[in-house]
């Protein structure tokens, strides 16, 4: 079963994610920060990382280079799953390897379509 | 006044078959959905009472009006996928090839709701051009609602339209932000013709094409219009061009002029000794 680290400071959204990203078969582990995901990805390199943008410790992008950097780091899928909607964001978030990019609020056909893209599940009919 | 809801579908669904050939949503609360907005705009207390207005008048213009909104439009970006990586990799390098440096390859988006096939289409031309590649493609979108069609052509869609089926990537690539929506850029713009288009009228026009993408469209159709239909639209495709059909929409009686492509589902080609005069086509009732 594939992994899927979920990465939001609302407890909300990472229990909304992990129910639909559960649905598509990902096995979730949580995070509330950056931090706390680096630290998770060290324990174990998932699949996917599904990362907000703005969280308290470490934001979603200064996790991404960091992550990035890390020995298998380069491995997991990638998806920004944030309200900062502006292409400045967007195109900075794929020049530091982001793979997918979510645009909040979203839903369940996003989500899968958005996996789909990136490569990780079969494509949403 | 007591309205019969039953008799009221029966009747609209009647009115669409004969006006523009497609089949309603079923259930009321999908026509309810649809027409809502009519309705209220028009200051009528419910969509049952408008349908009953429309029975009583079935020529007035909101007769027609209703007919349009109730046309199927629900679509994505790279809807279904396969089609599309094929019309990338094999259909348009084929049909450049065919059409040589003299004239353009012409696309037709049937039925093209919004208009999110036409401008997938015309990424993918657009992405084969970045490559160096000459590619001089003109595409025609066409639609029976005036609403979709002037959508189509503004190409304006919010947030939640561009992120089905629509890769990042490719929303950073070919498109601008405005305000809180994205619009297609000028370049795609430019590649794409919106019209105005029923099936069951006149459409000589829009002359012939190499490739016909009629997705989503027949499946709306009852088997006899079905036939009659894409009969009526294969006749402007070329001999050699390519039709794509939706997912589980197959040619019907029109299969003998066809071949289907192999590896992929739902494209066909058109056989070259294909005639119209040979096609039985079943009358309208």
């Amino acid at each position: 079963m594939k992994q899927c680290l979920v990465v939001d400071d609302s407890r909300v959204i990472r229990k909304v994610a992990r129910r639909i990203l559960e649905g598509m078969g990902f096995e979730c582990d949580e995070a509330g920060d950056g931090a706390a995901a680096l630290t998770a990805c060290r324990h174990q390199m998932p699949d996917a990382v599904l990362l907000d943008w703005s969280m308290p410790v470490m934001n979603g992008l200064d996790f991404l280079k960091a992550l990035r950097k890390e020995p298998g780091g380069e491995k997991p899928v990638v998806v920004f799953c944030t309200t900062e909607n502006d292409m400045a964001h967007i195109t900075e978030a794929l020049r530091h390897g982001a793979d997918e990019y979510v645009m909040k609020p979203f839903d369940e056909d996003i989500l899968e379509s958005k996996f789909a893209d990136a490569g990780l599940a079969p494509a949403a009919a | 006044m007591r309205v019969d809801r039953a008799e009221l579908l029966a009747f609209t669904g009647a009115l669409t078959r004969r006006r523009a050939g497609f089949d309603i949503p079923r259930g009321s609360g999908a026509v309810e959905l649809r027409l809502g907005t009519l309705a209220r705009r028009e200051g009528l207390d419910s969509v049952w009472t408008m349908l009953s207005s429309i029975r009583r008048q079935p020529d007035s213009k909101l007769a027609a009006e209703a007919v349009e909104a109730l046309a199927p439009r629900d679509t994505w970006f790279f809807r279904d996928r396969a089609p599309f990586q094929h019309f990338a990799d094999a259909i348009l390098p084929e049909a450049l090839m065919q059409a040589g440096p003299t004239r353009a390859v012409r696309i037709w988006s049937a039925g093209c709701g919004a208009g999110q096939e036409a401008y997938s289409l015309a990424m993918l031309a657009e992405e084969r051009r970045a490559r160096g590649v000459r590619v001089d493609a003109a595409i025609v979108a066409t639609d029976l609602s005036r609403a979709a069609v002037r959508r189509g052509a503004q190409g304006v869609y919010d947030q939640f339209e561009v992120q089905r089926g629509l890769p990042i990537r490719r929303l950073v690539e070919h498109f601008d932000k405005e305000g809180e929506d994205w619009r297609v850029n000028s370049a795609l713009r430019r590649m794409v013709d919106f019209r105005l288009v029923n099936f069951l009228r006149d459409f000589s026009a829009l002359g012939e094409f190499d490739v016909i993408f009629l997705r989503h469209v027949l499946t709306h159709m009852s088997p006899q219009i079905h036939d009659r239909v894409l009969g009526r639209v294969m006749d402007h495709l070329r001999p050699d061009g390519w039709l794509v059909l939706g997912p589980w929409e197959t040619p019907g009686n029109l299969a003998a002029d066809l071949d289907p492509a192999p590896g992929v589902d739902g494209v066909f080609r058109k056989r070259p000794e294909a005639r119209a005069d040979r096609r039985v086509e079943p009358r309208a009732a």
